[in-house]
C-alpha cells in the first residue's frame, strides 16, 4: 500500500464530522439505541419480577411527565451540560479530557473559598465565585495541559488520575480547615450567605446557571463556526500536521482548549455549590464529570447532540431518584439504563479501530 | 499487636482486592486494551460473590461466581472494543455505570443479609512466627492466593510463550497479525481474564475484608487499580508492590485514627495518583513511550 | 552465456514445478489497480528478482503472495499444488516466509521473543535456551550475527534485518520473500546481505527479492521479473538482460513530449530558496537530509529525482521550519529564516504542495472551501471573525480560476478521491502570491489534461519570478520543467544536470546508488 492509499484509508475511516450541530443520521441512531436499551433494561427489571412498564411509568411521571419533573431535568442538565462542554471543547482540538470530575471539584472548592473567605461585600460574592470557579477548574486543567504540552504526558491518563487527587483535596478542606465550627461535626463547610446563592429562574431549584449551559453551547457553536480561533482549533483537531504546516501554533491551542474545558467544568462546580448545595461538602458530584464525558461522547462533541444527550441523561437521572420513593428500588438502578444506551450506541456505531481477526 | 505489625497486616488485607484488580488490568493492557470499567467488574464480582454465598451458604462458590461475573462484564467490554471497534474509554466508563446499577439493583435484597465470610486460616507453624506470622499467615484463601498469582503472572507475561504473544498483540495488532497470530482472540481472552481477576478482587472485599454488601462497596478501588497498573509499568510484581503500598496507606490511616493521631489521612490518599503521574512524567522525559505501543492508540484524541 | 546463470541449475529447477507460482493475480485498492493479472514463478535454489519503480506494485504483489492481502482474482500454487492463502498464518504453514520492508519485529520484545512468535508449536512453555541455540546455529551458518537477548528496539538497523531473516529461517520457511531488504542498509551491509542470500539459495531455498536496485539484481539474481504500473512487463534469466535493457523496462518507454508541457529556458532572477549544508532528521527520527546545499534562484525550477525514502521528503519540514536542523541554514529570498516560525515563512511567500496532501496539508472533516483557507488564512480578511461571505466568494473565485474542474466547494474533503484532494491542494498553493514553491509529485493521481494544466501553472509561476523546487517521480515531467536537475541518494545530493544535458541512464544509476557521484 502506498502512502497515499494508506492516508486515504485513514481519512475515510474517520468518523463523519461534517454536520455542525448533530451528526448525520444521529437522531435515528439515538432513537434505535434508546429503544434497544429500554427493552434490555425492561428484561433486567423483569428478572427480579419488577414490572418494567410500571417502572418506566414512574420514571416518566417523575421526569418528563410533570412540570416539576421537567424542571428537575433542567436542574441536572446544568452539571451534565457543563461537564460535557468541558470534554467537547478539548475534543475539538483532538484532546481527551477525562478530568471533568476533578475540575468540577476544584471549581466548587475555589467558588466556596471566594464566598466564605474573601471578605467581599455581598453583591460581589457571586461574581467572585464565578471567577474563582472558572479559574480553579481552569488551573486544574492547566496542570494536565502543561504535563501534556511540555512533559509529553498523555492528557487522558493524567486528567483521570487528577480527579481522585481533587476529590481528596476538597475532602481535606471540608474535614479540616473549612469545617463548619458551629455545625454538628459533619464534614460541611459553613452555609453560604443568601447573597452568594444563584438566583433561581423557575421554581426554587432551577438556578440561573442553566443560562451558563445555554450560553456555553451557543458560544461553542458560534466560536467554532464564525471565528478564526475556532477555525484554527478545528484544523488542529482535524489534522495536527496540516495545522503545524499552516503556521498554526498547535501547542498553544492544545493548552488553551484544555484550560477552557477545565474552566467550564469549574463553573459547573461553582453552580452546584452556589445554586444547589449552599455549602461545600464531600461528594458534591455524583459522577457528573464522567456522565458529562459520556454525554459529550454520545452527542458527537457537537452542541445540539450534547444538549440531547444531557436532556436524556437528565431525565434518566431524575427518574432514578423517583424509583427509590415509589418502588423502593435503589436510585442507581437507572445507571443500568444509561450504560445500556451507551452500549447500544457504541455497538451500533461504525467505528474505525477494528482489530483484524 | 504492635503498630508496625498492625499496619503491615492491614496492608496485606486491604491491598489484596486492589492487587487482584491491577493484576487483571495488567493482563488486559498488555494486550493493548484499557478497561476503565475495572470498577464495574469489581462490583459485579463482589455482588455476585455475596449473593451466591448468601444463597448457598458457601463463600467458596461465591468466589467462583465472582470470577465468572467479572469475566462476563469484561467480555462485554471486549465485544464493544475489539469486535465493534468502540472507543475504549467510553466503553469502560459505561461498564462502570453498568456495574454500579446492576449491583445496586440485584444486591438490594441482600444488603441486610448475613453470610458466612471467608475464614482466616492460620498456617500451622508459620503463623506463630514473630511479626511475619500475623502479617502473612493469618488470612483468607483469596489473600493467600494472590501473591503466588502475582509471581505466576509475572512468569506468564515475561517468560512464557503465551506471554510473548500477549505482549506482541499489545504492541501492535498489525505486526502480530503479520506473524500469524490472531490478535482479536488474544485480546478477548486477556480482557475477559482481567475482568475475572477484578471480580475476585471484589469478592475479597465482600466475602472477607468487609464481609458485607452495600451499594458501591468498592468505592473507587477499580480506578486505583488502573492507576497502579501504570505506576507498575505493566509489571505484575510491581503491581503487587503498588497494591501493598496502597493497602499500607489504608491500614496506616485506620491505625492512626484508632490511636487518635491527627495526621490528615486524606492527603495520604492522593499519593498513589500523584506518584503515578510522576512516574509517567519521568518516563516521558526519557523519551520512551511508557505505554505498550498498542495502548497509545486508545488515548489518541477523537480528532 | 554469462557466468552467473551457468553456475546455477536453472533448467534443472525449471523442470520441477515452481516452489511458488502465481497466475493472474489481481488486486485493486479503491480506484487503483495495484496488481494487474500478474504471473510469476519462483524456483527452489534460485533467486528471483522482482524489479520495479516505486509504486509499480511490488509490495502489493508480495503481500498477496504472503496472504496479507487476498487477491481479487488469480491463483497461487506451491510446488504445483493450488492453494488459497487466507492469512499470513496460512502462508507460514505452507513454508512461505516474508522479510518485510518495514520490519514486523516488535521493538519492545527481545530477538528471541520475536522469533518465538513465529515458531510453530503450541503450549505455554517458551524454550528460550533451545531457541537461542537454534538462533546461534543459524546465525553461524549464514553469518547472521545478532544478540539474541537484546530488545529489538535497541538493535541497529542492520542487526534488525538479520533478526528478521533469522525469524523467518527459524520458522522453517523454504520460500523467502524479501521486500526491498537493502533499502535501509549501509553499503557494506548490503554486500553482506547479498552474500547471505546467495548462501541461502545454494542451500536450496527459493528466494524472491523485491528491489529497484539493478546492482543487486546482477549481483545475485538468477531470474528477473519486471513490474510497471502493476503489470508484468517482462522477465527471464538474468543473462538475457543488460542494465540498460532492465532500466528501460522499469522506467517505461520515454513518451514523447506530447504528454508534458515543456518549459522554455529562463534566466535566474536573484535569490530564491537556499539550503546551506543542511542536515536534518526526518519525521521518523532517521536522518533525512545530509549536508545538503541547494540553491533555487527566483525564476528557476530545480527538479529533484530520487527513489522514495532518499531524503527528498525532508525538504518540506526543513523549509516550513518544523524540522529541527542539526546543522546548516535556510534562506528565503536572501533572508536567513533558519530560526523563523512557520507562520512568518508562509507570510514571506513559501508554498508547499505536500508529498502526501491528505495526511499533511488537508483536513478531511472540513469542506473544500475551508481547506482553501488553510495556508491562505487571510483569504477572508482580517480580524477575529471569519467573513464567511467573503470566504465563499474567494473560494468560488479560486475554484473558478482553477485550470481543471474542482468538485463543489462545500463538499467535505474526506468524500473526495486522492486525485481530487491533490487538485484542491494544488489550486490552493499554486497562486500568484507564492514566491517560493516546493512542489511534490504535481501530477500524481491526475489525468493528462490536468497534469498538463498543473505543469503550465508551475511554469507561469516561475516566469513571474517564483523559485520552484520540484520533486517528481515522472522523468518526462522533470526533464521538461527543470532548469536544473538534482539527483538524491541516501540523503545526499549526488548529481546535478543543467537543462538539456540530462543523461537519464546516469540519473538512473545515481538514483539507485549504482554509480558514484
Amino acid at each position: 500500500m502506498t502512502v497515499a492509499t494508506q492516508a486515504r484509508a485513514r481519512l475515510r475511516g474517520q468518523p463523519p464530522r461534517s454536520g455542525w450541530l448533530v451528526g448525520r443520521g444521529a437522531v435515528l441512531r439515538f432513537g434505535m439505541a434508546v429503544t434497544v436499551a429500554m427493552v434490555a433494561f425492561g428484561l433486567v427489571l423483569l428478572s427480579e419480577s419488577t414490572n418494567p412498564l410500571g417502572t418506566l411509568r414512574v420514571m416518566w411521571d417523575a421526569s418528563v411527565g410533570t412540570e416539576f419533573g421537567r424542571t428537575e431535568v433542567l436542574v441536572k442538565v446544568i452539571p451534565f451540560g457543563l461537564c460535557a462542554l468541558a470534554v467537547a471543547v478539548p475534543a475539538r482540538v483532538g484532546l481527551i479530557n477525562v478530568g471533568g470530575e476533578g475540575q468540577f471539584y476544584v471549581g466548587a472548592w475555589a467558588a466556596a473559598g471566594a464566598v466564605l473567605y474573601s471578605g467581599l461585600p455581598g453583591w460581589a460574592l457571586l461574581p467572585a465565585a464565578f471567577v474563582a470557579g472558572a479559574t480553579g477548574g481552569g488551573a486544574w486543567a492547566a496542570l494536565v495541559a502543561v504535563l501534556r504540552v511540555k512533559g509529553k504526558v498523555n492528557e487522558a491518563v493524567s486528567s483521570l488520575l487528577l480527579n481522585f487527587v481533587a476529590i481528596q483535596f476538597v475532602n481535606y478542606f471540608v474535614y479540616g480547615p473549612w469545617k463548619d465550627p458551629r455545625g454538628p461535626n459533619w464534614p460541611f463547610s459553613p452555609k453560604f450567605p443568601d447573597a452568594a446563592m444563584l438566583p433561581t429562574v423557575y421554581g426554587d431549584r432551577l438556578s440561573i446557571a442553566i443560562a451558563f449551559v445555554a450560553v456555553g453551547l451557543v458560544a461553542m457553536f458560534l466560536v467554532l463556526r464564525y471565528t478564526r480561533i475556532g477555525y484554527h482549533a478545528r484544523v488542529v483537531g482535524g489534522n495536527a500536521v496540516a495545522a503545524e504546516r499552516s503556521g498554526i501554533p498547535v501547542g498553544r491551542y492544545l493548552f488553551w482548549a484544555l484550560v477552557s474545558g477545565g474552566a467550564i467544568a469549574g463553573l459547573a462546580g461553582m453552580a452546584e455549590v452556589t445554586g444547589i448545595q449552599g455549602r461545600l461538602r464531600p461528594g458534591i458530584s455524583v459522577n457528573y464529570g464522567y456522565i458529562g464525558f459520556l454525554a459529550a461522547w454520545l452527542g458527537g462533541h457537537r452542541p445540539l447532540g450534547i444538549l440531547f444527550a444531557c436532556l436524556l441523561f437528565g431525565a434518566i437521572s431524575v427518574g432514578g431518584d423517583s424509583l427509590q420513593l415509589a418502588l423502593g428500588l435503589p436510585g442507581s438502578t437507572v445507571n443500568i439504563l444509561m450504560a445500556l444506551i451507551l452500549f447500544a450506541v457504541l455497538a451500533g456505531r461504525k467505528n474505525r479501530t477494528q482489530v483484524r481477526a | 499487636m504492635s503498630f508496625v505489625t498492625a499496619v503491615s497486616a492491614g496492608a496485606v488485607r486491604a491491598g489484596t482486592s486492589v492487587m487482584y484488580a491491577s493484576l487483571g488490568e495488567v493482563i488486559a493492557q498488555r494486550a493493548g486494551i484499557t478497561n476503565l470499567g475495572v470498577e464495574g467488574c469489581m462490583l459485579a464480582g463482589a455482588c455476585a460473590a455475596y449473593i451466591v454465598a448468601a444463597e448457598t451458604g458457601s463463600p467458596y462458590l461465591g468466589i467462583i461466581a465472582a470470577f465468572a461475573a467479572g469475566g462476563l462484564f469484561a467480555m462485554l467490554h471486549a465485544f464493544l472494543v475489539v469486535t465493534r471497534g468502540a472507543n475504549q474509554l467510553a466503553s469502560g466508563l459505561a461498564l462502570m455505570f453498568l456495574g454500579l446499577g446492576m449491583t445496586a439493583f440485584f444486591g438490594r435484597p441482600y444488603v441486610k443479609v448475613q453470610i458466612t465470610p471467608l475464614r482466616d486460616y492460620a498456617i500451622p507453624g508459620l503463623s506463630d512466627l514473630p511479626y511475619l506470622g500475623s502479617v502473612l499467615f493469618h488470612h483468607d484463601v483469596l489473600t493467600y492466593a494472590v501473591f503466588p498469582l502475582a509471581g505466576l503472572l509475572w512468569w506468564f507475561v515475561f517468560r512464557s510463550r503465551w506471554g510473548v504473544m500477549l505482549r506482541a498483540v499489545g504492541e501492535s495488532t498489525e505486526s502480530a497479525f503479520a506473524v500469524g497470530l490472531h490478535p482479536a482472540r488474544i485480546q478477548y481472552a486477556a480482557v475477559t481474564f482481567g475482568g475475572a481477576l477484578a471480580g475476585l478482587g471484589g469478592a475479597q472485599i465482600s466475602l472477607a475484608y468487609a464481609a458485607t454488601w452495600v451499594e458501591n462497596l468498592t468505592q473507587g478501588r477499580g480506578f486505583i487499580a488502573v492507576a497502579l497498573v501504570i505506576f507498575a509499568m505493566w509489571n505484575p510484581l510491581r503491581a503487587m508492590v503498588g497494591a501493598l503500598l496502597f493497602g499500607g496507606a489504608v491500614a496506616l490511616q485506620l491505625q492512626l485514627q484508632a490511636r487518635g493521631v491527627g495526621v490528615s489521612p486524606l492527603l495520604l490518599d492522593m499519593t498513589p495518583y500523584l506518584l503515578t503521574i510522576v512516574v509517567l512524567l519521568v518516563w516521558a522525559q526519557r523519551g520512551r513511550d511508557a505505554f505498550p505501543a498498542g495502548l497509545t492508540k486508545v488515548f489518541r484524541g477523537t480528532g | 552465456m554469462t557466468t552467473l546463470a551457468a553456475l546455477v541449475p536453472t533448467h534443472v529447477a525449471a523442470a520441477a514445478p515452481a516452489a511458488l507460482s502465481a497466475r493472474g493475480l489481481t488486486k485493486r485498492f479503491a480506484d487503483v489497480v495495484a496488481a494487474d493479472s500478474i504471473d510469476l514463478d519462483a524456483h527452489s535454489g534460485q533467486i528471483l528478482a522482482v524489479l520495479g519503480e516505486n509504486g509499480a506494485g511490488k509490495s502489493t504483489l508480495m503481500k498477496l503472495l504472503y496472504g496479507y492481502y487476498r487477491p481479487d482474482s488469480g491463483t497461487l500454487a506451491i510446488h504445483g499444488r493450488d492453494l488459497e492463502l487466507h492469512s499470513p498464518a496460512s502462508a507460514r504453514n505452507h513454508g512461505i516466509g516474508m522479510v518485510f520492508q518495514n520490519f514486523t519485529l516488535i521493538p519492545a520484545l527481545t530477538v528471541v521473543e520475536n522469533i518465538a512468535l513465529l515458531q510453530p508449536g503450541r503450549g505455554l512453555r517458551l524454550d528460550r535456551r533451545g531457541l537461542a541455540r537454534r538462533i546461534d546455529e543459524l546465525s553461524a551458518r549464514y553469518g547472521l550475527e545478532v544478540r539474541p537477548h537484546v530488545l529489538v528496539g535497541d538493535l541497529s538497523v542492520g542487526e534488525r534485518q538479520r533478526a528478521e531473516i533469522l525469524k523467518v529461517l527459524a520458522s522453517d520457511a523454504r520460500i523467502l520473500i524479501l521486500d526491498e531488504p537493502t533499502s535501509v542498509l549501509a553499503p557494506q551491509e548490503v554486500d553482506n546481505l547479498l552474500a547471505i542470500l546467495r548462501h541461502l539459495r545454494d542451500d536450496g531455498f527459493a528466494l524472491l527479492l523485491i528491489t529497484h536496485k539493478l546492482r543487486e539484481v546482477f549481483a545475485c539474481a538468477d531470474r528477473v521479473t519486471v513490474l510497471r504500473r502493476g503489470q508484468v512487463i517482462g522477465g527471464g534469466p538474468i543473462a538475457d538482460f543488460t542494465s540498460e535493457s532492465l532500466l528501460a523496462m522499469m522506467l517505461g518507454e520515454r513518451q514523447g513530449a506530447t504528454e508534458v508541457v515543456a518549459a522554455p529556458p529562463a534566466a535566474p532572477r536573484g535569490p530564491g530558496m537556499r539550503l546551506e549544508h543542511v542536515t536534518a532528521l526526518g519525521a521518523d527520527g532517521r536522518t533525512a537530509l545530509r549536508d545538503v546545499t541547494i540553491d533555487v534562484p527566483a525564476g528557476q525550477i530545480v527538479g529533484v529525482a530520487a527513489v522514495g525514502g532518499n531524503g527528498q521528503s525532508g525538504f518540506a519540514d526543513v523549509l516550513i521550519g518544523i524540522a529541527a536542523l542539526q546543522a546548516g541554514r535556510v534562506e528565503l529570498g536572501g533572508v536567513d529564516v533558519t530560526g523563523a516560525s512557520p507562520a512568518s515563512r508562509l507570510a514571506a511567500g513559501l508554498r508547499i504542495v505536500a508529498e502526501d496532501p491528505v495526511a499533511q496539508s488537508a483536513v478531511g472533516a472540513m469542506s473544500i472551501r475551508e481547506n482553501f483557507m488553510l495556508t491562505r488564512a487571510r483569504v477572508d480578511g482580517k480580524g477575529v471573525l471569519l467573513n464567511l461571505r467573503r470566504l465563499a466568494a474567494a473560494a468560488a473565485a479560486l475554484a473558478a480560476r482553477s485550470p481543471f474542474p474542482v468538485p463543489a466547494i462545500t463538499r467535505p474533503l474526506e468524500t473526495l478521491s486522492g486525485g481530487n484532494v491533490q487538485r484542491v491542494v494544488l489550486v490552493r498553493e499554486l497562486q500568484p502570491h507564492g514566491r517560493f514553491l516546493l512542489v511534490y509529485y504535481p501530477s500524481r493521481g491526475l489525468d493528462v489534461a490536468s497534469s498538463r494544466a498543473v505543469q503550465q501553472l508551475i511554469i507561469d509561476l516561475r516566469d513571474q519570478g517564483a523559485a520552484v523546487l520540484l520533486v517528481s517521480e515522472d522523468f518526462d515531467e522533470l526533464e521538461a520543467l527543470s532548469d536544473q536537475l538534482l539527483v538524491m541518494h541516501h540523503g545526499h545530493v549526488v548529481g546535478s544536470f543543467a537543462r538539456g544535458s540530462v543523461d537519464w541512464l546516469r540519473v538512473g544509476r545515481l538514483m539507485t546508488g549504482e554509480a558514484d557521484a
